[in-house]
């Protein structure tokens, strides 16, 4: 297999084979915690905690990002919760090699170091997935496409906190060649590496 | 003697009257105007090239000259962004090359308005409409977002700036990308409705209804007039 099946605008990863690696790519998702999971009502959740653990198995990296806001900051921003309230807190369990990296902003990058952590993995193509597909997810996709990263986010593993505008948030992403990488699906990648569907961990 | 209008005034944004604090600045206050370059609203630029509709992107051209006008005389700061790369298109990460040939307008290469998104070249200058004038800042970007490998926040650190007002193109990408990264950062900020646009008038709606959510998730929305109404007091 040299890309991903059926991504849009293009064929993921851009360099096709050579990127299209367990060893070079990071799964990265925003948001997982119960603050914003409570938003999935359709099973979002158990279908990121599988594709993690699927790709985990195959040796990607996963990467849970999780926002809260500092007591101090200026502006007091409604949205991100307090890093000390209960539901700062992440809602899925983390194994052994996975790394959390804790922002205090929307965008995964602000802080620096998840740029250093997955540059000293070697982990240049990243998989997006998570809550607040157009606020966190989107945030830390466009710190990632221009630091260089080859992003693909995955359209049935990102939950908007409104439908209309993380489809048009999904739909940017697509716009002029790819402007912020390319959007497929968690079957679609798993297929890509090899997993069929009867070896995909079940939620 | 004092240049600082320390009257509190606000202007008429969504969802609240900006700027939070109460106050509108024009000491700590900067007009950022994002990537009003040929290449992105010029006939024969970047954007043109892709076949993308250049009205939606030119639309705010003339509402936003009024507000630099307006802004120039209120003593604000202005700062203007580029998005370009070098000559030998080493700062451009091979993946937004490689997407950018694909679509059929490569970086670096030759067009009607000189070599696509590349620094010097007459389709990376700012279009006359809304040109800078000498003493305002202009930051040179290689990315979406102007805080990414530029001297933005040491620019707005070091003159004592800590609200922006944000007109350019495109809303959905530069524009918001930079708005995020100001944000995040803890800048108040306040984008103008009608002094931007989208290559698709659908991701201009949502790019500024995602500003408002949640009580201001990336700040606050206005028009140009509510600006100027709360200018001239």
């Amino acid at each position: 297999m040299t890309h991903v099946a059926d991504t849009i605008p293009y064929p993921w990863p851009y360099d096709g084979e050579a990127g299209l690696d367990p060893s070079c790519t990071a799964l990265v998702v925003t948001g997982a915690q119960e603050r914003w999971t409570k938003l999935d009502t359709d099973g979002a959740l158990a279908r990121i905690v599988g594709c993690a653990d699927t790709l985990r198995s195959l040796g990607v990296t996963i990467v849970f990002v999780t926002h809260a806001r500092s007591p101090h900051a200026r502006r007091p921003g409604t949205d991100l919760p307090l890093a000390t309230d209960p539901d700062a807190t992440l809602a899925v369990r983390i194994e052994p090699g996975d790394l959390v990296v804790d922002t205090p902003a929307h965008d995964g990058f602000l802080s620096g170091r998840l740029d250093h952590e997955l540059r000293a993995r070697g982990r240049d193509h990243l998989l997006f997935a998570g809550f607040g597909a157009e606020v966190l997810l989107d945030s830390t996709l466009r710190s990632a496409n221009d630091r260089g990263y080859e992003c693909l986010t995955l359209a049935d593993a990102a939950v908007p906190f409104e439908a209309e505008t993380g489809a048009r948030a999904l739909n940017s992403i697509t716009m002029s060649g790819g402007i912020f990488g390319a959007v497929g699906t968690t079957r679609a990648v798993l297929a890509a590496f090899g997993v069929t569907a009867s070896e995909e961990v079940s939620p | 003697m004092t240049t600082t209008d320390t009257r509190a005034i606000t202007i008429d944004a969504d969802p609240y009257p900006w700027p939070f604090d109460g106050t509108l600045d024009p000491a700590h206050t900067a007009l950022v105007c994002i990537d009003w370059q040929t290449d992105f609203c010029g006939p024969g630029g970047y954007v043109d090239t892709m076949g993308y509709d250049l009205s939606l992107t030119r639309a705010g051209l003339e509402p936003t000259a009024k507000v630099l006008a307006a802004v120039r005389d209120a003593g604000w700061t202005v700062i203007h962004t580029r998005e370009g790369h070098r000559p030998d298109l080493s700062d451009c990460p091979p993946n937004k090359l490689w997407r950018s040939q694909r679509i059929g307008a490569g970086i670096g290469d030759a067009g009607p308005c000189g070599r696509i998104l590349v620094r010097g070249e007459p389709g990376w200058e700012i279009v006359p409409e809304v040109a800078p004038i000498d003493g305002e800042l202009i930051v040179d970007k290689p990315g979406k977002g102007a805080f990414y490998a530029t001297d933005l926040d040491l620019l707005l650190l070091r003159n004592e700036i800590t609200h922006l007002v944000f007109t350019g193109i495109t809303t959905d990408v530069c524009v918001h990308t930079t708005m995020r990264e100001a944000n995040d950062r803890g800048y108040e900020c306040l984008l103008l409705s009608d002094c931007t646009g989208a290559t698709d008038h659908d991701n201009y709606l949502a790019a500024l209804k995602i500003v408002t959510m949640q009580g201001g998730v990336f700040g606050a929305v206005a028009t140009s007039d509510a600006l100027l109404s709360a200018i001239a007091g």
